[in-house]
């Protein structure tokens, strides 16, 4: 639909504008040079990025893009400002000038440090410090926001996504309702390099002032359309090519250069920036030749990674001791001709089933197609790049959307090759600050449309508390929340709060929210949060409100050999998935598990436990989804920090086989005991024996420490568990329940029941139950 | 001697019979005999080590013994277990009554076939034979899933019980125990011709040079009455009567004239005493002394508030820097402190108390002449080292009589006339020094690393840390997780760098106790008090190893790990020990163990579980996907120490 709406606006630019090539780069001959870690064919990497002047110069939100040969320049989607722009690291040996680098490789996503984040490298040629990029309606640059962190104002300005054309990019964004379209570039002569903007007005009803640069306690001058700031030995000079009628620089506190631009049609200009020593300055004029133009994008571009990576899947590559499931590896394309890291973090399908669409921790989405019953020609595109850690994947209409640190992205390709050329931004209101812990697990969408994803909290290097600036980052308004966006995209809203690392949601068929989270300061265990609307989820530091409310208690906590950091959950919609339809399934990042939830409903509180279901998987259990056309079950998953997983990345398809379940399907708890259901009927005489059951229970503390230790429940300062006993167990007339008696029964904030039982048909197994007792109804 | 036993055994029946309604007591019940002579003691696992020609017990001679375990091990689900042998020796095992194992002389290990536990507590008894020849050794293990290859483990100490006994020890061994902390053998010497042992070898602080260590009035008021001073002291008071003030003044004054010309006390550095504060919250400084500023004082923890009074100004950051440089078998352990860390130390615990009086006059060359007079004849020698030589004589402990220790040092009312040192012991301790007499020659004279390292854990206090402070390991598992060798250089002190520097807490060094207390804690545990010989490392296994332990196709252990100067890549949550460290540290079999399933060792670690109940990894590909071959090509690796090849890290 949106498209739909822009095509006229495109049509006329098409129409009017003039294409000119001024500005071409040669693709850079140091990109295949670069570590693995960054992109080196793709004209940006979105992180937060660090500049060196004015001082704490940082893009939340930043696209590092590579605009020529030895010309690069970050743009802040939150603040549509150019934070800076140089030229790159080299290093002289034995007569050679060897690249470095552009940006370093610091932070989690490139070379797994904690608390840092990539910083440009080279020679910064100008900056601007965290003010709006355009100025607001009065007229003025000041942060509007409450704190310094998320998107202007959207009435003051909206970033609303950009295009790749080959290895130009288009930056789209509104500025006081006038549309901007706006083509980064550089210009190289005489070895001088100029930073060049590109910029299309649709139209604008009133003036707009556009930020160009700041340069520190500078003397400015303002000639024409040229402005020149000088500070010590060197200038910085600024001039605008096709400036509508009426445009003139101001230079702001000795300091802020900025273009007045008068209200105008549609206009297209460009404005050049260069710095160097004040000698060479003469050389500056020769940087101002050519048209401004923006390339065609609209019409997308050429392919660039037109290759399908093959793979081959594995079937049965475990099973359960019932043989009921087994599992099938779809082979990742982790060795490719890009050399990307691929770890995914984001999965779902299209209407037809066949295909899939993956999102990785590095800012790729593949789709990857052939699923079939036998996994032997899987064929992987790269559709997208460039990402800001992107955990999350939703399609809906068979159009994909991601969640980032930056925003809920949606992809279009234009020209139908197979690969992304529009990057839309589709609701960017989320906060982001420096903190290398603020990841954005996971897309969802309920019944009606509406999407959901979760905000870790910045959690600190080494794990425990939150924020307190710098690599760490702050608390900004999202973080720890549960986060609502409306089906149209407009509206973002906090649905919950204090969530510490929630790797993982579910949004259930009737609009049930869950979450898993990871123990931590605050989270005592990882929980199964049942999310009843404004919850607050236990952490403290991210509560966002005050006086701080009740905690909402989870459905249960697991245990550490269960989960010690959780993944995603998922609903049974499938009717060829045994006999679980309507079940709610968490998985287990940590543990790399996957769990059958039990829950009961008590009052209006949710408590319960899990059963295991096991599976074994590739990497770590985090996206489970089911494939709505083969009614299986698959799982994404990745290993980023600490986790059992096997592999760095994994793709895998749990399938009933048809044959029997022999496990619990229901656990329900009330003065007559501990009610347990299984899937098939029991041994009588097995079953009514007491000792064959085990119980221990214990509660936690939820307290700022990191995790909690486990405490008797009847003495709340002794440590350790309690042995409940179970003095009783009663078959049901079916043979499937059986009635649990246990001495004092009683809320605790984890029990765990192990048994050892035979079914009718004289199967042996043992199995556990985990589940927390919040009443005894 | 035979006699003692019986009414001793009288005693434990009657005790038994009392005992019976109570709550069952932690471990099982070890009975030791060597002949007519028993011993028993409550033991915490089904574990035992006694080298050849040593002594199963300080009460049992050297030679062939027997020992005995019953009690219940608990299982908490109904199921069919193994029971599994290790050692050297005859093994006897019953479960629920029912003969399960009978091997006269296993020579490495018996397996028992599948026995049914029920769920609850099941009795054992298990009986064991010394072999006619090498080491005794047995280390009792199960196995809670025989259908799964996991190897068999250690029956945790928590599940065992027995029927509790009103004295779950002879007597006797408290007045060993009170013999040595006491220092009775160093007066009352056993016979020559018998063997040194480390108990007889522990001293008391060294008097060469204490002119520049304390204050001459401190020392005056600890020799009239050490227990005045500190209640715990062992010291007895050997002054008595209307002269004894003035005795104590003349010893003292002729001790503070003992001065070393050469040693030159640092003048005092003033410290951070706020630094101080927080570095002694650290140490655990609490866990045996009453701290300043901490109310209220906790008996039997040693009171700091004189310390004014007893340490020269410059003395006290030297003392803390090494506080057996005077005396080797000090309970105060060493903490690897900086010269600024002892003058934090030493500011924190100096602030707010009053300044020594000052110095008395130089004394008269008279008082000089008979406080070493006194020193020499007293009996303070013959605990003390000190450049004079020693005129008191005391009777050698063989020619004590067994009937006459009522008399002297153990006379329930000294005689007002009597010179005999005065130790202050309750009736209690009375009595079991008493018990010890018919025996003493010969109970004194034998050492048994278990018993002595039981023993200096509790009279070191470690415990005080040991399962009390967040990150410090329970002591009852050091022995089985750790080689004794590095337990051994741990508790001397060698170790430049602790295993894990994260931690705020430190494991302080205790030199003259290591190798012994290291030896022990391992035997405890069934284990030789010299490691296995490492296998021979294959070079190819050693490099499989490096690839698991690796970011590319392994696990990623060095996320958490760090491998010799290379720091892990990714600490969250919680660090593990450098890898180049862990081939010393380690013993094989818990390596194993921790490696399976982590959890299973220690519920509260944050260390992943890598491989199932099958033994099978995760990782597929590599050898098999057998755990335990993967578990074996990682020690290979882990054993190489810092020669070890980095690992891919990135």
């Amino acid at each position: 639909m949106y498209k739909l709406a822009l095509l006229p606006t495109l049509a006329l630019w098409l129409f009017s504008s003039t294409v000119s090539s001024a500005q071409t780069t040669a693709a850079p001959d140091w990109r295949p040079k670069l570590s693995k870690l960054l992109q080196s064919d793709f004209p940006y990497t979105k992180a937060c990025i660090g500049a060196n002047f004015p001082a704490n110069n940082k893009a939340n939100k930043g696209m590092a893009l590579i605009v020529g040969k030895n010309a690069f320049m970050c743009f802040d989607t939150d603040l549509l400002r150019w934070s800076a722009g140089w030229t790159a690291a080299w290093k002289e040996t034995k007569g050679q000038t060897n690249f470095v680098g552009y940006i370093n490789e610091e932070g989690v996503t490139f070379n797994g440090s904690h608390g840092g984040h990539p910083r440009m490298l080279g020679d910064q040629k100008f900056g601007s410090a965290q003010i709006p990029g355009w100025a607001g309606a009065a007229g003025t640059f000041k942060d509007p926001r409450k704190e310094p962190f998320g998107p202007l104002p959207k009435e003051w300005a909206k970033w609303k996504g950009d295009y790749v054309v080959g290895d130009k990019v288009v930056l789209h964004y509104t500025v006081q309702g006038a549309t901007i379209h706006e083509q980064p570039g550089s210009v190289e002569q005489d070895g001088q390099i100029g930073f060049v903007r590109n910029i299309l007005i649709e139209k604008s009803t009133g003036p707009l002032t556009v930020l160009v640069c700041e340069v520190e306690t500078a003397k400015g001058t303002v000639e024409g359309l040229t402005a020149t700031l000088t500070a010590g030995d060197k200038q910085t000079r600024a001039s605008v090519v096709d400036a509508p009628q009426g445009s003139r620089f101001e230079v702001q506190d000795n300091k802020r250069l900025v273009l007045h631009l008068p209200a105008t049609a549609r206009a297209l200009f460009k404005i050049v920036l260069w710095q160097g020593d004040a000698a060479a300055a003469d050389k500056f004029g020769g940087l101002l030749a050519g048209k401004p133009a923006l390339v065609d994008f609209a019409k997308g571009g050429a392919a660039r990674w037109p290759e399908p990576v093959v793979t081959k899947g594995e079937l049965n590559t475990s099973t359960t001791p019932d043989s009921a499931y087994a599992t099938d590896r779809l082979t990742a394309p982790d060795k490719n001709p890009w050399n990307r890291r691929v770890r995914f973090g984001g999965l779902d399908f299209f209407a037809d089933g066949k295909r899939a669409a993956l999102s990785t921790w590095d800012g790729d989405v593949w789709i990857v197609e052939g699923i079939d019953e036998k996994l032997e020609n899987l064929r992987w595109r790269r559709f997208a790049s460039g990402g800001f850690e992107t955990l999350g994947l939703k399609i809906v209409n068979d159009v994909i959307y991601t969640s980032g640190r930056d925003q809920i992205t949606r992809y279009h390709d234009l020209n139908k090759d197979g690969e992304a050329d529009h990057y839309e931004s589709f609701n960017n209101d989320i906060t982001s600050s420096p903190g290398f812990h603020e990841f954005v697990f996971d897309l969802h969408a309920d019944a009606a449309g509406n999407f959901y994803t979760a905000k870790a909290g910045p959690v600190r290097g080494g794990g425990s508390g939150f924020g307190g600036g710098g690599g760490n980052g702050d608390i900004s308004a999202h973080a720890g929340c549960l986060l609502k966006i409306s089906k149209d995209g407009s509206k973002l809203e906090v649905v919950a709060t204090g969530l510490r690392a929630p790797n993982g949601i579910g949004v259930g068929p009737r609009g049930e929210l869950t979450t898993g989270d990871n123990e931590g300061t605050w989270v005592p265990r990882c929980p199964v949060n049942w999310v009843t609307p404004n919850a607050f989820l236990g952490v403290e530091d991210l509560a966002h409100q005050s006086p701080l409310p009740a905690h909402n208690k989870p459905l249960c906590w697991l245990d550490k050999g269960w989960d010690n950091s959780g993944g995603g959950q998922v609903w049974v919609t499938s009717d060829t998935w045994g006999p679980f339809k309507g079940a709610l399934l968490h998985c287990s990042y940590g543990q790399s598990s996957i769990y059958l939830v039990l829950p009961q409903l008590v009052g209006e509180q949710m408590q319960g436990g899990v059963v295991k279901i096991p599976v074994k998987f590739t990497s770590s259990a985090m996206r489970p989804r089911f494939n709505a056309v083969d009614g299986h079950l698959y799982n994404a998953g990745l290993r980023g920090w600490q986790s059992n997983a096997a592999r760095e990345t994994g793709l895998d398809r749990i399938r009933h086989t048809g044959k029997p379940v022999l496990t619990v399907s229901a656990l329900k708890v009330d003065k007559q005991g501990v009610h347990l259901t299984f899937t098939q009927p029991l041994d009588k005489s097995n079953a009514e024996d007491a000792q064959n059951y085990t119980a221990q229970r214990w509660n936690y503390k939820r307290t700022k420490s990191y995790g909690s230790g486990e405490f008797s429940v009847t003495d709340a300062n002794k440590k350790g568990r309690d042995n409940a006993a179970i003095t009783g167990a009663r078959l049901s007339a079916d043979g499937k329940t059986v009635t649990l008696t246990v001495d004092d029964l009683r809320p605790c904030d984890q029990q765990l029941i192990r048994f050892n039982l035979t079914s009718a048909d004289a199967v042996k197994f043992k199995t556990e139950v985990m589940h927390t007792i919040h009443a005894v109804p | 001697m035979p006699s003692i036993i019986l009414i001793l055994l009288c005693a434990v029946f009657a005790a038994e019979l009392r005992a019976q309604n109570a709550q069952p007591a932690p471990g099982l019940r070890l009975t030791l005999r060597a002949g007519e002579v028993i011993d028993t003691r409550p033991a915490p696992n089904i574990t035992l080590y006694v080298a050849e020609g040593q002594s199963a017990s300080p009460l049992l001679p050297a030679g062939p013994f027997t020992a005995q375990w019953e009690g219940f091990a608990a299982a908490d689900l109904r199921g069919d277990y193994v029971f599994h042998a290790i050692g050297h020796g005859g093994v006897k095992l019953e479960v629920n009554n029912v003969p399960v194992l009978d091997v006269p002389a296993i020579t490495a290990a018996a397996t028992t076939k599948t026995v049914r536990l029920n769920k609850g507590a099941n009795a054992l008894k298990v009986i064991y034979t010394s072999p006619a020849k090498g080491d005794a050794q047995l280390r009792l293990l199960w196995n809670p899933r025989p259908d799964k290859p996991m190897p068999h483990e250690p029956i945790r100490s928590a599940l065992l019980s027995h029927a509790p006994v009103a004295a779950p020890t002879p007597l006797i061994h408290q007045g060993r125990e009170l013999f040595f902390e006491s220092r009775c053998a160093k007066c009352h010497q056993p016979s020559k011709t018998a063997a040194s042992t480390p108990d007889l070898e522990r001293d008391a602080p060294n008097l060469a040079g204490i002119g520049n260590r304390r204050h001459t009035q401190w020392m005056a008021q600890w020799i009239l009455n050490p227990k005045a001073q500190r209640p715990s002291a062992r010291m007895p008071a050997l002054l008595h009567g209307a002269t004894a003030q003035a005795d104590a003044e003349a010893i003292a004054a002729y001790l503070g004239s003992l001065k070393d010309p050469k040693s030159s006390p640092p003048k005092p550095s003033p410290g951070d005493a706020t630094a101080g504060k927080e570095l002694a919250e650290k140490l655990h400084c609490a866990g045996c002394h009453n701290v300043p500023g901490e109310a209220p004082l906790e008996a039997g923890k040693i009171s700091l508030a004189h310390i004014r009074q007893k340490f020269l100004a410059a003395e006290l950051p030297q003392f803390l820097l090494a506080p057996n440089a005077h005396y080797a078998w000090t309970h105060m352990p060493t903490f690897r402190l900086t010269a600024e860390e002892t003058s934090q130390l030493a500011a924190w615990l100096s602030a707010g108390l009053p300044a020594p009086a000052p110095a008395p006059a130089v004394p008269a060359k008279e008082t000089l002449a008979r406080g070493k007079h006194l020193l020499t004849t007293t009996g303070c020698l013959n605990c003390h080292g000190a450049p004079d030589e020693n005129k008191f004589p005391a009777r050698a402990l063989t020619a004590l009589a067994a009937d006459k220790w009522t008399h002297g040092c153990l006379a329930d009312v000294p005689p007002a006339d009597s010179k005999a040192p005065r130790y202050a012991f309750t009736p209690e301790e009375r009595a079991a020094l008493r018990a010890l007499a018919p025996a003493a020659a010969a109970v004194v004279t034998r050492h048994d690393p278990i018993e002595f390292a039981e023993r200096q854990a509790r009279q070191l206090n470690c415990a005080a840390c040991h399962g009390k402070l967040e990150g410090v390991p329970l002591l009852e598992s050091v022995g089985t997780k750790l080689k004794p060798e590095w337990m051994q250089s741990l508790l001397s002190g060698a170790h430049k760098q602790p295993a894990r520097p994260w931690l705020a807490h430190r494991m302080p060094a205790f030199p003259a106790y290591a190798t012994h207390v290291a030896h022990g804690l391992a035997m405890s545990h069934g284990l030789p008090p010299k490691s296995r010989a490492l296998p021979v490392i294959d070079p190819k296994l050693a490099e499989l190893g490096r690839k698991l332990v690796g970011v590319e196709g392994g696990f990623s252990c060095v996320a958490c790990h760090g491998v010799k100067n290379v720091p892990p890549l990714q600490v969250f949550e919680a660090q593990g020990i450098n890898f180049s460290l862990s081939g010393a540290r380690i013993q094989p079999d818990y390596y194993v163990r921790w490696m399976l399933d982590p959890l299973r060792v220690d519920p509260q670690t944050r260390m992943p579980d890598y491989f199932d109940e099958d033994a099978r990894s995760v990782l597929v590909d590599m050898l098999e996907g057998d755990a335990l071959k993967q578990i074996d090509a990682v020690l290979h690796y882990l054993l190489q120490g810092d020669k070890m090849a980095l690992p891919v890290m990135q």
